[in-house]
């Protein structure tokens, strides 16, 4: 074997096993194999696993990400039909689904963002410009139509999407809901007024019931007192009718004799030492020494 | 050229050459093996394609390029932020992410979330980074929730239902979008308020608890005012029951003493009489000064200065 033999010997085992190795492919798990020839797509491998195709300069594989992938397009401001303002931050999902669709549109991930970037932010601006901002913002969440208003963006987008790029638009979603800048000061100037008149209403209320709990305990003690007084008066004047009926009843049975102890009794009372009384000569008690019989009286 | 591969052969014996030959095919047979931890688990892909998942253990697969493994842990908890980094998150100064509320209040609101991975093949396969689309989904179904919430619920009695909805929504999107990942938790670190506002916000709680205050003193004041009025009452009617009681003894006993004496009189009423007169008598005249006329006849009067004279 001459030596210029041997070298060619060694060239065409080379490029023999170069073209072996260029025309086994492997598709992995997480892409779609598209197989093109001279710039032509000849097939697509959706299937991951071991293929095998013409080597290289003839056919060439170019490998699509086919899973879920996520970005975040830049936060715009929109207008929502009652004139209010609105930052949205949007967080897009998206899947290829027809890997030949999307290399011939889109070729590359930056560029489909960059597209599905464009209709998105331009489906929000519409959905939202022709909804209220009541739609989205509501105290009452059950009443808040987000879901709605979410899912009226990936019905405006989709379909194009899908027909235009090849791609499924999985989601659109609102990943952050902020006000323009410049609003910042207003909201807060706001919200401390609002916080403010419910403070005061809080304080208010507090006095209001301290009041009204003062007001009835005092009139339930007021009520007691009375309650109680008519009772003792009751009680009083029970004790006095029986008390007299008590008196009457025992006097009744000897009025005379009755008038006569009681008067006896009465001057007891009235007569001391202060006073002076003149008594006739006949008075009764008298009357022994005026050598008369005494308790001749009966008056 | 001929001279150096002359050379080479007769250096390199042929039996050295199979020894290192095998040697090598052995090494590289040898990177086949490979071991998964009690929390972890393996998915192997041969020729891309996912062909066995594998539990803990020592296991073999063909080495590259054949076949490829991939070792998740899969029992571990792993942690994420929603509006604030990780490892960042655990310093104190979270502050979050600023949302607006149902009434255009402004608050920031960090979450922490736990996941554990359930599915490694959905994981690795389905979807671009699971683990950080976790993060960014929460953000939204955090900011779908709280933009229907007034600003008071979400500060106060709303942060168990947005941790729940937080929870539940975003594992109903992740499963949408076949991630793999399970949650386990969203729980809310903080929610802190604008410097701007934060003071109005610690007004209204305290206003708050000034009211609670107010209705307390009020009832304090209740509670001593009304057992003392009960009392007092309770006083007044026992004096009263008193007196009425005072009153009817009293009677009965005068009237018993009259009785008495009427029944004496009755049987000798001059006697009992005049007794009486004379008693009544004796008792008040000491006590007096007397003077006695005559007038009836015309005598002089008579002092009998049965006392001596008063000044």
């Amino acid at each position: 074997m001459t030596p210029l033999r041997r070298t060619l010997l060694v060239v065409a085992a080379a490029v023999a096993g170069l073209a072996v190795w260029s025309s086994l492919v492997v598709i992995d798990a997480t892409e779609f194999g598209v197989v093109t020839r001279f710039g032509r797509v000849v097939r697509v491998a959706t299937e991951p696993g071991l293929r095998v195709k013409w080597p290289e300069p003839f056919e060439r594989v170019v490998r699509v990400d086919r899973r879920l992938l996520a970005f975040m397009p830049a936060p715009a401001e929109y207008l929502s039909e009652d004139r209010k303002n609105l930052v949205v931050h949007s967080l897009v999902t998206w899947r290829t689904v027809d890997p030949v669709r999307y290399l011939a549109t889109a070729g590359s991930r930056s560029l489909a963002q960059e597209r599905l970037a464009d209709i998105v932010l331009a489906a929000v601006g519409n959905v939202i410009g022709s909804h209220p901002s009541s739609a989205v913002i509501s105290v009452d969440g059950r009443t808040s139509r987000f879901a709605e208003v979410m899912r009226s963006i990936l019905d405006e987008a989709r379909p194009r999407i899908l027909a235009d790029y090849g791609i499924d638009l999985v989601d659109v979603r609102v990943r952050q809901l902020t006000l323009p800048e410049q609003n910042r000061a207003n909201v807060f100037a706001r919200m401390q007024a609002e916080r403010g008149k419910i403070a005061m209403k809080y304080r208010s209320e507090g006095e209001r019931e301290f009041r009204k709990l003062v007001a009835v305990a005092d009139h339930e003690k007021t009520r007691i007192l009375a309650e109680a007084y008519r009772e003792a008066e009751r009680l009083k004047a029970e004790g006095d009718a029986h008390a007299m009926q008590i008196y009457a009843d025992a006097f009744g049975r000897g009025p005379q004799f009755y008038k006569f102890t009681r008067t006896l009794s009465a001057y007891e009372k009235m007569l001391d030492g202060n006073t002076t009384i003149f008594l006739p000569a006949d008075a009764e008690i008298f009357k022994v020494l005026d050598g008369r019989p005494a308790g001749g009286g009966g008056r | 050229m001929t001279t150096w591969l002359r050379t080479w052969r007769a250096a390199i014996r042929p039996r050295w050459v199979l020894g290192a030959l095998a040697l090598a095919v052995a090494g590289y047979l040898g990177t086949g093996l490979f071991t998964v931890a009690a929390d972890e688990q393996a998915v192997v892909r041969r020729f891309g394609r996912v062909s066995a998942r594998l539990g803990p253990g020592i296991h073999y697969r063909l080495p590259w390029p054949v076949d490829r493994v991939d070792v998740l842990r899969t029992t571990t908890v792993m942690k994420t932020g929603v509006g604030f980094q990780l490892p960042d998150g655990e310093s104190t100064s979270v502050t979050g992410m600023e949302i607006l509320t149902g009434d255009t209040n402004i608050v920031s609101i960090a979450i922490a979330i736990q996941f554990v991975i359930a599915n490694p093949a959905a994981y690795l396969f389905e979807a671009e980074t699971p683990a950080t689309l976790i993060g960014r989904v929460a953000e939204s179904v955090l900011t779908e929730t709280v933009v229907g919430m007034p600003v008071e619920e979400v500060l106060t009695t709303g942060r168990p239902a947005v941790q729940e909805r937080v929870k539940s929504g975003t594992q109903a999107i992740l499963d949408r979008y076949v991630s793999g990942i399970q949650l386990t938790s969203a729980s809310i670190m903080t929610i802190t308020l604008d410097s701007a506002v934060a003071q109005a916000f610690q007004d209204v709680a305290n206003a708050s608890a000034d009211r609670e205050n107010k209705i307390n003193e009020a009832r304090t004041y209740a509670n001593t005012v009304l057992p003392k009025a009960r009392g007092e009452a309770q006083s007044l009617v026992l004096a009263a029951q008193s007196y009425r009681e005072q009153r009817v003894a009293e009677a009965v006993g005068n009237t018993t003493r009259f009785l008495e004496l009427l029944g004496e009189y009755s049987k000798a009423p001059e006697i009992t009489r005049s007794r009486l007169y004379l008693e009544a008598m004796e008792k008040i005249l000491p006590k007096v000064k007397k003077y006695v006329i005559d007038s009836e006849q015309g005598r002089q009067p008579l002092n009998l200065r049965l006392s001596p004279p008063r000044p």
